[in-house]
């Protein structure tokens, strides 16, 4: 890659990522997403498990119950900016210009996911507030890497199903269909021992999976070697990112040839 | 009379246009009842994971009839914001007719995607997880869902009438929505619960329909949960009457101020 073209992608990246923030803190629909989800899943799924006498289990709930709002703020948002930009009538020129529409929606989608960081912390306070349970992460900077891993794969996951909102107008209805199935493969607050066996290999192919897995054992201190883990997700991550290339150059030519994406 | 029944079946013919051209074949199978299935399916799991079966058969009963009330709240709300949104607030208020057969009839194909929202959870999860629950039961159960299902929407009317000055009906409506799975007993009993969360849900919809839906289910006679069936019907009431005379000032005061284009 020239010099050039990495200052321009950079560039690109850049501004995706600070417009896409700008616009986050003005939308009363993201800001509530990220701060009542995190509070209203923690009690249920908190409550649920200290009302079956499995106190335990409590911790498991609230990293599983963080995932579960980052996964849905960047899943909802990857749907809001994809109509967000067909309703302003700008999606058809964001798709003409030579930037790649996946470099800009990948800026966008890191910045949700970035600021969904944010209900990760408000799922162990609502638990240590509403349920006075006692909240520490065991290692840290296991936490942290995991987390950061666990994001930035989230988002590559999200560029995947964002591809798909282009060729659809019912974007909205495919996110509210797409999340709890990654909720309950993933074993997000659900034990996957409960779960089929035939299921095992799609849990595997989700990331939120062994995001839970690194986040449990780093805050409960009961991981061994995490590095096979962080290499799982770094694994899984260039998967994402081949398999949504691979779709957004097929829904590019095909929304190019329909010639029907200011259609609303 | 004829009147009033004409602007009912109108409204609802409307409701219906409106709902066939939302919810497509593809987008009712492939979206919608798949959503309606897997939100209860994770709620169920999660509740066997917490105490087995027992929770599991708790959760679904619950989680059935709350997939109905979650869908008819937002439905109502959108009923009364879409009236700003589609700029048709002022004929509404111009109009000499009384705008409740209208908007009564709007509802109509709500009411029916909640139910069909509730069969179809209990039709798929009941032999899916295998749990037993007996169907002579759950069918005479039917008459209560039908009352949980109108004293919710009458709180989404509620929240629709108080909201329609602001922009976050929808989104207040939603979280409102969710909320109600803590507060009126859907996942874990509401003797459960705190004592001020309690008084929160004993206060709201669904919570005493819904303990009745449950006694039934185990069989008990409609004798004995004659109380609880009466304090649902009170409480829809009470609900309804405030989400009138809330859209009624709204009406009336936007009327007066001439402000149709900011409500």
């Amino acid at each position: 890659m020239k010099t050039d073209d990495f200052r321009s992608t950079f560039r690109i990246l850049r501004n995706s990522i600070l417009l896409q923030m700008k616009s986050n803190a003005l939308s009363s629909y993201f800001i509530s997403t990220l701060f009542f989800q995190p509070v209203i899943f923690t009690i249920i799924s908190v409550g649920t498990y200290l009302y079956g006498n499995k106190p335990d289990l409590g911790l498991f709930a609230i990293t599983g119950t963080g995932l579960i709002s980052i996964w849905n703020n960047n899943l909802f948002t990857s749907g809001e900016i994809i109509q967000g930009e067909r309703r302003t009538g700008t999606l058809s020129l964001v798709m003409a210009t030579p930037t790649s529409l996946l470099l800009i929606l990948l800026g966008k989608s890191f910045a949700n996911a970035i600021t969904s960081i944010f209900a990760m912390g408000i799922t162990f306070l609502t638990g240590m507030l509403a349920f006075h349970l006692p909240i520490g992460i065991a290692d840290p900077l296991a936490f942290l890497i995991g987390l950061i891993l666990v994001i930035v794969s989230i988002t590559c996951l999200g560029l995947v199903f964002g591809s798909l909102f282009i060729l659809t107008r019912n974007a909205g209805e495919f996110v509210s269909v797409a999340n709890f199935p990654v909720y309950i493969l993933s074993g997000l607050s659900v034990p996957l021992t409960l779960l089929p066996l035939w299921t095992r290999p799609l849990s595997q192919f989700l990331t939120p999976t062994w995001g839970n897995i690194i986040l449990n054992e780093a805050a409960s201190g009961s991981g061994g070697n995490m590095l096979p883990n962080y290499l799982v997700i770094i694994g899984l991550s260039f998967i994402y990112l081949i398999i949504a290339r691979i779709l957004y150059r097929r829904v590019e030519y095909l929304a190019m040839r329909a010639g029907t994406l200011e259609q609303w | 009379m004829r009147t009033n029944l004409r602007l009912f079946w109108s409204g609802a013919r409307a409701s219906w246009a409106t709902y066939l051209v939302a919810l497509t074949p593809t987008v009712f199978f492939g979206f919608r009842i798949p959503r309606i299935l897997l939100q209860s399916l994770f709620f169920v799991y999660l509740a066997k994971a917490a105490g087995g079966e027992p929770f599991a058969r708790f959760a679904l009963i619950g989680n059935a009839i709350q997939i109905a009330v979650f869908m008819v709240m937002l439905s109502m709300e959108e009923v009364v914001e879409s009236e700003k949104w589609n700029n048709t607030f002022q004929y509404l208020i111009a109009s000499p007719s009384s705008w409740f057969p209208m908007m009564l009839g709007k509802s109509m194909s709500y009411y029916g995607d909640a139910l069909i929202a509730s069969t179809a959870t209990f039709s798929v999860l009941i032999p899916a997880l295998k749990i037993n629950i007996s169907f002579i039961n759950l069918l005479s159960s039917v008459p209560v869902i039908l009352i949980i299902i109108a004293s919710a929407s009458a709180l989404g009317w509620c929240i629709g009438a108080f909201a329609l000055p602001i922009r976050y009906g929808y989104m207040i409506c939603n979280w409102f929505a969710y909320a109600m799975i803590i507060f009126c007993g859907v996942n874990i009993p509401t003797s459960a619960l705190p004592p001020a969360v309690q008084v929160i849900g004993n206060l709201l919809p669904v919570t005493h329909g819904l303990q009745a839906v449950r006694a039934l289910i185990d069989g008990a006679t409609y004798a004995s949960v004659w109380p609880l069936i009466g304090k649902e019907i009170l409480i829809a009431l009470i609900y309804s009457a405030v989400a009138w005379l809330t859209f009624g000032y709204r009406m009336r005061v936007t009327r007066q101020r001439g402000t149709f284009e900011l409500v």
